[in-house]
Order: structure tokens, then C-alpha cells, then sequence
């Protein structure tokens, strides 16, 4: 009999007319997650068939799919001709013992038993053939979901693997993810691809005042996350001489508010020079000094026309351990490497800046000089 | 980028004539335990590169000497063989390297009484506080011969011989990797039961290290196999690694008044006020220089640039957490993250040394100038 991966959406079936741009999408991402594979892959309507597979790829398969967003759900099953000779024969094959229960689900209307009643039936055909198997629908030990689908297949499974859901990557990297090596901006680029978004990386670092081992870190992040965020490119920019300037002109409390600002404005700068639509931090409100809500402002306003994503504003610390854990960037993230901000960190930082005083502390120095400077010594690694 | 190379207490270049040996083993692949005759001369050449080590290391009667992937492997063998017993006590010293020191660590999880003997002001291990917490129910004790960290030289001779004193039964085991070449070595001078070397430190090839064993009987393998090496020690001989072993063990070993000299120059030319660890009882290969309100580890990548490639006293990081061993010696907590370990051959010059310690002054001022008010 015919093993093969049913894979269902989420919120796809929302879009109305733009259903079939969406599910285009979710096709091609799902063929480049699994273009390593031996494997064939067949929309059907509202699901996709992978099939033909190495019965030993199988759990990889699973696991890469997982990771394609806009996929709702998984299951291994079965696939039968929508006959109901063919269903029953096979409901009678099945070795059930302890509690279960049938669901049916006919998306072929034309298919002439109604799903209540034929999960009663194959319900009753179970009890003939399973002597040590009983009914019960509150919580049954194992669930036959008998899905009759319009392509005259019946696809039959026990077991329904849940995703991430949202929605399919996009085809245009429209956001740059600014990657630190800390454990929260991965989870920012994983929480943002969620949605869809496409990113590229952007990072900073402070070589000579931090290791190359650091900026390796956070390359091994950068491809650890590539597969759920869909970047190509990581951009390094070098902050060490900015840093040096905000410590020796500025005031020490803002060396971390200028730091930032600058390193938005950076972004902006590659926005508009890359065509990126929007930047993404891991920012949670109150975390640090520099994530209260007059510091974030202060570095919005640098921004310009760009909307700045912060999709763990409202995250617990423990909320984002838990997503990079989940993601397998924990680890890499906690490795002890020094990343861009400590290096002059501040005695004490100042908690509510002021976006005039920032203003005022930048005339110190050659800001737009200084930050050409360093977007002309970009590094750019091809993920 | 030729760079000057001055971490040689992290690892060493390969000779041209171990990487030799290395190579002409390498067309002998035969596996040294099948029956053949061409295994066997495999077995042979690995029999005498043993001998010559163990003639080298000047062994006991009955000792014997076993080949190992790292000198981490010898160390986690030796603990793991001589701390048994929950009743019993052992003692390492706080300047051990962490391959003994985290294992120990690890072993006093799982409930062993392992204590740490405290450290002089240049990393070598307090003597008189060592021997006051030796009592007759301490089973075994575990000491640096040479400091990875300052150079410091304990007096192993010394210990181990009151220490048996005290207890006629402790098991004595050194980690030699950083004396071997620096120092000659006698083990049944040194009256130790174990003994680590390995081979990268003294231009040989990495994966292979050893360890001596004044008594096998008194070592269970910590890695069980096909009954290799003498049924203590598991796995498929490494005969390329072994051959370079024991070509790089018979090299000469360092010149002392040359190294002394060039240490001197460094010093001297060194204009910067820093606070020197490694004082002149140890070996003078390895210099452990603190500057202070600096990172060690940003001075590192400076050098870098112009062509210098030293080792830090510690890798900090976003905790700035400071070198254990400079923390244990009590370094103060302005110098210690400016800790760096430059440590050297015979095959650089005076001239070498001047120009490094032109490259720590002018980068030590220029780090001064953009990170002080």
C-alpha cells in the first residue's frame, strides 16, 4: 500500500483571490525545502501529496517541512481509491486495541456516504475485526482519520504532526534582520518569517575589540536560522571606530543610545541601497536600559520611512528561550564570545534618553562621515 | 599574512622532519593487530617508538608508557583511574589545566571529595598549604609540572616525595605537557606514578599524546577496546601520530639561557608599565604579562594586524569573566582581563622580540587613547 505525507495549510484558505499566489508560494517553498529528497510532490486541492519517497528520508522529510511556513499540519498516511469496498477492506486490516475513535472528513461531495455516518460504519467495522478495541470519542487512544479527497484518493493516517502554521515565505527578501549573536534576534527573524517575511542579515562588530570568533558565531546563527528565514545575503558592518568616537566625544550614559541610532541608521541606509522594505530587532520592552520605551523611541527616529518590526516587544525572557531552543539557536547563542554592544559599555546607561540630547551629543562628532566610513568597508557573505 | 608566531604554549609548527616521519608511516597502513606480516612490522615500529619515549622520560622498572588521542584523554584516564572511592580525599591544585580541572569538577558532582590546593603569586601550587591537607586518607594528587598559564614550575620532585611521605600509599600524577622539552625529565627522579605528555606542544602533530604508568597494574583503561596497548588503552593504533611522537620527543630540548635572553629583551623593550606574572623561577618560554584597564583579548587582535600572533590570559567575554588561574594566583581585578601569555622558541631572534614589544607599547598606547578619557 502506498505511504505518503499529507501536508495541509493554515491560513491560506482565508486569502480569497489572492488564494492561488499564496499557495504557489507555499508549493515552490515546500520543493525547495525537500529539493535534497527523492521524492514527488503533488497539489491536490487543499493539501499537497508528497510521494515516491525513501521510506528511511521519511522523518527528515517531515522535519524540513516542518520548518516551511504556511504549512498547518502533517500526517503520514495511507492512500486508498474512494470506494467504500476499498475503505472498509482496509478499516478491516487495521489492529487496534484500547480506545478509539473514527473521524471522517469528505471533501468529495460526490462521494455517496456522509462523514458522520461513515465514521460510524468504519467505526462498526473496526469493533467486527478488533476484538480488544472499544469506543470512545472524549478521548480515545487512537484516532483513524479517514480524509476522502476530491482526487478520488481516500487518504487514511492516526497521527496529525502540528507546524508553526503562519504564512509562506515570500518571494523578495523585503526585510533585514539585525542579528547580534544574543539569543533574542534570531528568534525576531524566526517570528517575523512566520509571517512571511523574507530577511537578510544585517550585523555589527567591533573587531579589534571583539574576536573573529564572535562574528563566526554569529554566521553559524545566521545559517542555522536560513532555512526558516530565507536569507542569502548577511551584511557585517564594522562599528569599532563610531564606538571609539561616542566614547572619547560623547557622553558616556549615551555611548549605547548612539551606538543604536547609528546602527539604525546604517539599516536605513541599506534599505534603500538593497530595496529592503522593513528592519527587524529582537527588542523586548524594559529588557535593558536600551529597550525602554524613550529609548526605542529615540532610535526610531532614525528610521526615516522605515517601519521597524519588534516582534518580541511583548516576550518574556523565558518566552524567547523557549522559540530558540525550539529553533536549535540557543546554544550557539549563549556561547560566551563578546558580541558588538559591551565592548564601552557605560558604567550606567541612561534609561530615558532624549531624542534632542542624542541630537546634540552627535554634532560631536563626524556622524554621516564616520557612518559612510563604515558602510563603505561593508562585508557581504553569501549564506 | 607572515605572521611571527609567539603562542607556542598553545601549540607548536610541525618540524620538517616529523612531518616526515609522519608522512613515510603514513604508506604503512596496515592495521597493527592483524596477522600478517606487514601488520606486524607496523606493531614492531610502534614497540620501539614506545621504548624510545619511555628510555627518553627515564621510566621505572616495571613502567610502561601507552599512546593517547590528547593529553585531555591522559588526564581524564589518570582521575578517572585513581579517584574511586567516596570515603577517600584527593587533591588537585587550583593551577591544574582545565582538562584536569573540569574533570575534577565534574567528578565532585557526581559526590568525590576533591579538594584544590591554593596558588602562589606565580601560578606554581602553595607547598606548605598542600602538605597540611594531606592526611592518610588521602588516595591521590594531581599537579601541574609547568604552568600553562605563567610558566610556573612546580617542584614535583619535592611534593611527591613528601607526600609519600605522609602517606606511603598516594598516587602522585603530573601533567608534564608544557615541561616536556623545557625541562629534562626523569620519572623515577620524579618518583610520580603517572604522567602526561603530549606531542603538539613540542613540534609534533596533534592526536596523539601519552601517558607514562610507573605500575600498570595499578591502571584500569578508561577507554576499553580490541586490547590495544597492552589492554590499557582501546582503539586502532594512530602509527603516523606515533612515529612523529617519537621523532619529535628525541629533538633537542630547549636552550635555557638563549629563551632566558630573549624574555629579557622582550621586557626590556616593553616600555608600557604592565604587571609581570611569570617571575624567574619560571620556565622562560612562556611570559604572562598583565596591562592594566585593558582587554588582553582586543590587544590580541591589534597584534594581530601588525603581524604578531601572542595567546591571551583570558578569553573574555560578555561576563568578563576573568582567567581562572590568574583569578586563583589573586591577580587584581584591574589587570586581570589585560592578561596576555606570549609564549616562544629558539627559532626567533632578538629582533623579533624588539619588534614585538614595539607592537605591545604602540598598541597599548593607542588602546589607552581610544578607550581613556
Amino acid at each position: 500500500m502506498e505511504q505518503v505525507i499529507l501536508i495541509r495549510f493554515s491560513e491560506i484558505h482565508l486569502k480569497g483571490k489572492n488564494k492561488g499566489y499564496f499557495l504557489k508560494l507555499l508549493y515552490t517553498n515546500i520543493k525547495t525545502a525537500l529539493k535534497e529528497y527523492k521524492k514527488v510532490i503533488t497539489p491536490i486541492q487543499n493539501r499537497v501529496v508528497v510521494s515516491d519517497y525513501d521510506v528511511d528520508d521519511e522523518d527528515m522529510i517531515i522535519r524540513e517541512i516542518k520548518k516551511v511556513f504556511g504549512v498547518y499540519s502533517v500526517s503520514v498516511a495511507s492512500v486508498i481509491p474512494s470506494t467504500i469496498e476499498d475503505i472498509t477492506d482496509f478499516c478491516a486490516k487495521l489492529d487496534i486495541s484500547g480506545s478509539f475513535k473514527v473521524d471522517c472528513n469528505r471533501a468529495d461531495k460526490t462521494f455517496p456516504i456522509k462523514s458522520n455516518q461513515m465514521a460510524a460504519d468504519m467505526g462498526g467495522v473496526i469493533l467486527d475485526h478488533c476484538p480488544n478495541a472499544y469506543v470512545d470519542v472524549r478521548k480515545p487512544e487512537t484516532v483513524v482519520h479517514i480524509d476522502i479527497r476530491e482526487n478520488g484518493k481516500t487518504y487514511i493516517f492516526d497521527k496529525i504532526i502540528y507546524t508553526y502554521g503562519g504564512m509562506p515565505l515570500g518571494e523578495y527578501r523585503d526585510g533585514l534582520l539585525l542579528l547580534s549573536g544574543g539569543i533574542d534576534s534570531p528568534v525576531a527573524g524566526f517570528q517575523m518569517a512566520k509571517r512571511g517575511l523574507r530577511q537578510d542579515i544585517l550585523h555589527f562588530d567591533s573587531y579589534p575589540y571583539t574576536s573573529p570568533q564572535a562574528r563566526e558565531k554569529v554566521i553559524s546563527l545566521a545559517k542555522q536560522i536560513k532555512n526558516y528565514i530565507g536569507c542569502r545575503y548577511m551584511y557585517i558592518v564594522s562599528m569599532s571606530k563610531l564606538q571609539e568616537e561616542f566614547h572619547l566625544h560623547c557622553k558616556e550614559e549615551y555611548a549605547i543610545t548612539l551606538l543604536r541610532r547609528a546602527m539604525i541608521k546604517v539599516a536605513t541606509i541599506l534599505c534603500e541601497r538593497y530595496n529592503y522594505k522593513t528592519i527587524i530587532t529582537g527588542e523586548s520592552l524594559g529588557q535593558v536600559a536600551s529597550q525602554t520605551i524613550e529609548s526605542i523611541t529615540v532610535t526610531n527616529s532614525m528610521a526615516g520611512n522605515y517601519p521597524i518590526l519588534r516582534p518580541l516587544i511583548s516576550f518574556n525572557k523565558d518566552e524567547i528561550i523557549k522559540v530558540a531552543q525550539e529553533i536549535n539557536t540557543y546554544e550557539t547563542s549563549i556561547l560566551p564570545y563578546e558580541d558588538c554592544c559591551t565592548v564601552f559599555l557605560p558604567q550606567n546607561p541612561v534609561i530615558k534618553p532624549k531624542i534632542k540630547i542624542a541630537e546634540i551629543e552627535e554634532t560631536h562628532i563626524p556622524l554621516s562621515e564616520l557612518i559612510q566610513k563604515a558602510i563603505d568597508e561593508i562585508i557581504v557573505i553569501e549564506l | 599574512m607572515n605572521y611571527k608566531y609567539f603562542d607556542n604554549a598553545a601549540t607548536t609548527r610541525v618540524k620538517a622532519e616529523v612531518l616526515q616521519a609522519y608522512n613515510d608511516a603514513c604508506n604503512e597502513f596496515f592495521n597493527p593487530s592483524s596477522l600478517y606480516t606487514p601488520s606486524l612490522s607496523v606493531k614492531n615500529k610502534i614497540e620501539m617508538a614506545r621504548e624510545s619515549i619511555l628510555r627518553y622520560l627515564g621510566g621505572a622498572n616495571k613502567s610502561t608508557f601507552i599512546f593517547t588521542s590528547c593529553a585531555t584523554e591522559s588526564n581524564n584516564a589518570v582521575l578517572r583511574n585513581c579517584i574511586k572511592r567516596k570515603d577517600k580525599k584527593y587533591i588537585i591544585s587550583a593551577g591544574e589545566h582545565s582538562s584536569t580541572y573540569n574533570t575534577a569538577k565534574a567528578m565532585i558532582n557526581e559526590g568525590y571529595n576533591i579538594d584544590f590546593a591554593p596558588l602562589n603569586e606565580d601560578g606554581s601550587v602553595n607547598q606548605e598549604v598542600l602538605f597540611s591537607m594531606i592526611d592518610r586518607n588521602t588516595d591521590f594528587v594531581s599537579l601541574i609540572h609547568v604552568s600553562n598559564e605563567t610558566g610556573a614550575i612546580n617542584d614535583i620532585k619535592y611534593i611527591a616525595k613528601r607526600c609519600k611521605q605522609i602517606n606511603p600509599n598516594i598516587l602522585i600524577h603530573s601533567d608534564g605537557v608544557q615541561a616536556l622539552h623545557k625541562i629534562k625529565l626523569n620519572m623515577v627522579n620524579l618518583g610520580v606514578d603517572f604522567y602526561t605528555i603530549s606531542s603538539h606542544k613540542i613540534n609534533g602533530v596533534k592526536g596523539i599524546a601519552g601517558l607514562y604508568i610507573a605500575n600498570p597494574n595499578k591502571f584500569t583503561p578508561f577507554i576499553y577496546g580490541g586490547g590495544q596497548e597492552m589492554n590499557l588503552r582501546g582503539g586502532t593504533e594512530n602509527f603516523p601520530a606515533v612515529m612523529a611522537f617519537s621523532k619529535a620527543i628525541n629533538l633537542p630540548i630547549m636552550e635555557y639561557d638563549t629563551v632566558r635572553e630573549l624574555k629579557q629583551t622582550l621586557l626590556d623593550n616593553i616600555t608600557v608599565p604592565y604587571k609581570l606574572i611569570s617571575t624567574d623561577k619560571c620556565v622562560p618560554n612562556i611570559i604572562s604579562l598583565c596591562f592594566k584597564d585593558l582587554r588582553g583579548e582586543t590587544l590580541v587582535h591589534m597584534l594581530e594586524v601588525d603581524g604578531f600572533l601572542i595567546g591571551t590570559g583570558s578569553a573574555c567575554n560578555s561576563k568578563n569573566t576573568a582567567n581562572r588561574v590568574l583569578t586563583e594566583i589573586g591577580v587584581n581585578q584591574d589587570y586581570i582581563l589585560g592578561a596576555i601569555r606570549i609564549s616562544f622558541e629558539t627559532d626567533c631572534t632578538k629582533q623579533d622580540m624588539i619588534d614585538l614589544a614595539y607592537a605591545i607599547n604602540k598598541n597599548v598606547e593607542l588602546y589607552y587613547s581610544k578607550t581613556k578619557k
